[in-house]
């Protein structure tokens, strides 16, 4: 897409001191170091924007609010060059259950780096802290959103419908990152339902390299193994209806979306039955060395988790770092359960050269998740081998 | 579903709250200087987001003005001042029998027949945020009807050893606590992060006041109407074993609110409710104290700005803490909170300046920073930023099975930058 698609090139800028020439004829800086793409003139979004046409200055309402909320292709506003610059795509992913039963699943696609890469969980964009970053949201099949999760941007450029806008067919989001530390992106449009089918990926800042080496954040530790592990858990019935109608329930009809009955549970986008673990979900590391877990609950239940064996620590919650006056690492005995809500983030350390650590080596150590109903707090259809919501990794030092 | 227009607050309602007198005034004047309260339970009438209405039960406050004066719900939301004398009269205009509790305030327990009243007398609990609620016959049917509010209990030495107000008595805390409420509190207003000056600092509602600009109280909560049918106005409760005896495995809830409104009715405040949008200036950290009585297991996940972790409450049955309130020493910034049922959280919402808006720009040869330029109004993108928060376990922002985004969501605003409301008062 180019800007001949934007809307509302007659109206002023409201404030703008950014005409489109101006902003055209910035020079594009020395591409980040972990970016996907060089910027190029598909970044370009500069130019006026009609803020009443969109959730900032249009009148809000009932029926807008979510059923005819508002959409387009606008500029970005404020937009300047980046240095970190990826595109998203919506796809379709059929995934095989362990019931032999394949569920339609959407992830977002990433047609400039690496076109036919797992898309469930959706590709990581990972940027250096002080990266400015733009992110192109191509949607179809209907009108998405991405909502950086934990970042925080302006308004615009935080990918929530009723309070700026929908993008039908293109929009470069905008922000620069402040925190190292682990973040994720999703889709924000009908977010019950687009969410569940897969629209998520990690999105990870790092901080700047210190002696050659990328520590978890600015001062923080070094580590030599790191693992993303996103806990996900999928109801059939809804992948069903969400796919015949991407805006189920939106406008009225009892879509049963208050009901969540998920048969199937996945650790980094792979289903937990049988539960033979995948290179990406265990751990295998040396003894001495420092192991980084990034662990995400992206699903609609309440995960329960519990490392057996070994001593960790939390040194981050939130892409935000325990290195405050107000707080420190959490450190987690072996064998005690913690429980994480929906979205949140751990950062997890591993030091398997501590006292409490150094003599599980030469060991395999389980690490049990529960998901857990929203309500009841039962482990999801409990004692059944195909479709119950326990699962295992491992850890092997 | 049928849709609906938002005519249920008149211009008059409007033009009330924009003035920004305060609908608490007539409430607050009989809490002044008095720690006898008197409560009603009484029929409330609730309209849902949808349009549809469902009977509950609501507190409603002897004195009180509006709405709280008839009944409302949640119940007015109560402070009294930390070793004070508490007295708690509740009368039962019901024809069935009630209880009333303050959770984790021994000698607060009472039942109440029909028709009559009770009176509880105790001594303000160490500071923090409290539920009221009927928990009679240790079930949570007529918490979810309707039957909860927020005691607010303000400390007694809540002052840090730099002069900053906090919401704790520093000197009932472990120490390793008063060292972080300290560090973080000092730090408002002092730093790069948290600027502002002396007013940059937090500061509590007045003890006469439900909520202020910079302290807000959310109460969550879930309704599933086939529990609310039982309630009919002028006759005791419907009997419905099946129903009842396990409500939580029953409870199947399909609106979902905070301060008994949900989606578009939370898109503002307006007279006679307890309000819940921030509506701030950066420099201006504002609390919340939000509480979930409903059922669901809630993951209120807040845009724009990490929020501080302050008190909560141990709700592990296997901790040896279990039931107190904890003020952390290790204070976590969270964008997303655990809110399960009967939890009870402080939390610190700073109001810095939202981290990721381009800071340096251009990041090659940085001369300034896009907040700056809104501030300067060389920016395209205007005032108000507006962030949602939300609940991320996201079958709780639909209404009626559907209908998202018409749920447990609502939004705070970034009105300017510092000391923007000092220019705007001239």
């Amino acid at each position: 897409m180019t800007s001949t698609t934007k809307t509302a090139g007659a109206t002023a800028a409201i404030g703008g001191t950014l005409a489109a020439g101006e902003a055209a004829t910035q020079t594009m800086p020395p591409l980040g170091p972990n970016s996907t793409a060089v910027p190029g003139p598909g970044d370009y979004n500069g130019g006026s924007i009609d803020f009443t046409r969109t959730g900032v200055k249009g009148k809000e309402s009932f029926g807008n609010f979510g059923c005819d909320t508002f959409d387009g292709n606008p500029n970005t506003p404020d937009w300047t060059t980046a240095n970190a610059y990826f595109v998203r795509t919506v796809q379709n992913v059929d995934v095989t259950m362990p019931d032999g039963k394949k569920l339609r699943c959407w992830g977002f696609g990433d047609p400039l780096k690496a076109p036919g890469r797992e898309l469930l969980p959706s590709p990581l964009i990972r940027v250096q802290e002080g990266d400015l970053v733009h992110v192109k949201l191509q949607s179809s099949k209907g009108t998405h959103t991405i909502h950086h999760h934990g970042i925080e941007p302006t308004t615009f450029n935080d990918g929530v419908g009723h309070v700026s806008f929908e993008v039908k067919d293109d929009y470069v989001y905008q922000f620069q990152a402040r925190h190292a530390g682990t973040f994720f992106y999703h889709c924000h449009k009908n977010t019950v339902t687009h969410f569940e089918m897969g629209l998520y990926g990690l999105l990870i800042v790092d901080p700047k390299p210190e002696n050659g080496r990328v520590p978890a954040y600015a001062g923080g530790p070094f580590y030599d193994v790191e693992k993303f592990w996103v806990l996900d858990d999928m109801d059939p019935r809804w992948h069903q209806i969400t796919n015949l109608d991407h805006d189920v329930g939106l406008c009225g009809d009892d879509a049963g979306l208050n009901i969540f009955e998920p048969k199937y549970f996945l650790i980094s986008g792979t289903p937990t039955r049988p539960n033979v673990l995948v290179d990406k979900q265990k751990i295998v590391a040396k003894p001495g060395q420092k192991i980084l877990i990034r662990l995400l609950n992206a699903s609609y239940s309440v995960l329960q988790v519990m490392f057996e064996g070994l001593e960790v620590q939390v040194i981050s919650v939130d892409g935000h770092a325990l290195n405050k006056p107000w707080n420190q690492w959490l450190t987690i005995a072996p064998g005690t359960p913690f429980t994480l809500p929906t979205a949140q983030r751990y950062d997890i350390l591993i030091d398997t050269g501590s006292p409490a650590n150094q003599t599980k080596t030469g060991y395999t150590h389980k690490v049990h998740f529960e998901f857990q109903h929203w309500i009841t707090r039962k482990v999801h259809n409990a004692g059944d081998k195909m479709y119950e919501g326990r699962a295992f990794t491992t850890i092997t030092i | 579903m049928k849709r609906r227009d938002f005519l249920k607050y008149g211009a008059a309602g409007l033009a009330t709250a924009g003035a920004g007198l305060s609908p608490f005034e007539s409430l607050a004047q009989t809490l002044t200087g008095t720690t006898d309260i008197k409560l009603g339970i009484t029929d409330v009438e609730t309209r849902l987001v949808d349009g549809n209405k469902v009977n509950m039960l609501g507190f409603r406050l002897y004195g009180g003005a509006g709405a709280l004066a008839t009944g409302r719900v949640p119940g007015p939301v109560l402070r009294v001042k930390e070793g004070s004398s508490v007295k708690i009269t509740v009368t039962n205009d019901r024809e069935e029998a009630h209880g009333f509790e303050i959770t984790g305030v021994p000698g607060t327990k009472t039942e109440i027949a029909p028709g009559s009243s009770s009176t509880i007398s105790f001594t303000a609990p160490v500071a923090g945020t409290y539920i009221y609620h009927d928990s009679l016959g240790d079930t949570p049917l007529y918490r979810i009807l309707g039957l909860h509010g927020v005691l607010v209990v303000e400390p007694l030495n809540g002052v840090t050893s730099a002069g900053s107000r906090t919401p704790y008595s520093l000197d009932k805390l472990v120490p390793g606590s008063r060292t972080a409420v300290s560090a973080l509190f000092d730090a408002l207003g002092t730093t790069d992060r948290f600027q502002g000056g002396a007013d940059g600092k937090w500061v509590p509602a007045p003890l006469n006041a439900e909520a202020s600009i910079r302290e807000k109280v959310w109460i969550c909560a879930a309704i599933d109407p086939k529990f609310n049918a039982l309630i009919e106005r002028g006759k005791p409760i419907a009997s419905s074993p099946n129903l009842t005896s396990n409500v939580v495995d029953n409870f199947v809830p399909s609106y979902f609110t905070i301060n008994n409104r949900s989606g578009y009715d939370l898109h503002d405040d307006y007279d006679g409710m307890l309000p819940v949008i921030v509506k701030n200036y950066i420099g201006e950290p504002t609390l919340f104290r939000i509480v979930n009585v409903g059922l669901a297991h809630h993951a209120n996940h807040f845009h724009g700005n990490h929020l501080m972790e302050l008190a909560r409450v141990d709700l592990n049955p296997k901790s040896s803490t279990y039931g107190q309130m904890i003020v952390p020493e290790n204070i976590f910034e969270v964008d997303t909170t655990a809110m399960w049922p009967m939890q009870r959280r402080d939390l610190l919402l700073p109001l810095e300046i939202p981290p990721d808006i381009p800071y340096q720009i251009p990041v090659s040869s940085p001369t300034g920073g896009q907040f700056q330029r809104m501030v300067n109004k060389q920016a395209q993108e205007p005032f108000p930023l507006r962030y949602v928060m939300h609940c991320h376990t996201e079958m709780s922002q639909t209404a009626a099975g559907g209908n998202y985004p018409q749920g447990m969501v609502c939004h705070w605003e970034v009105l300017g930058g510092l000391g923007g409301r000092a220019k705007v008062a001239g």
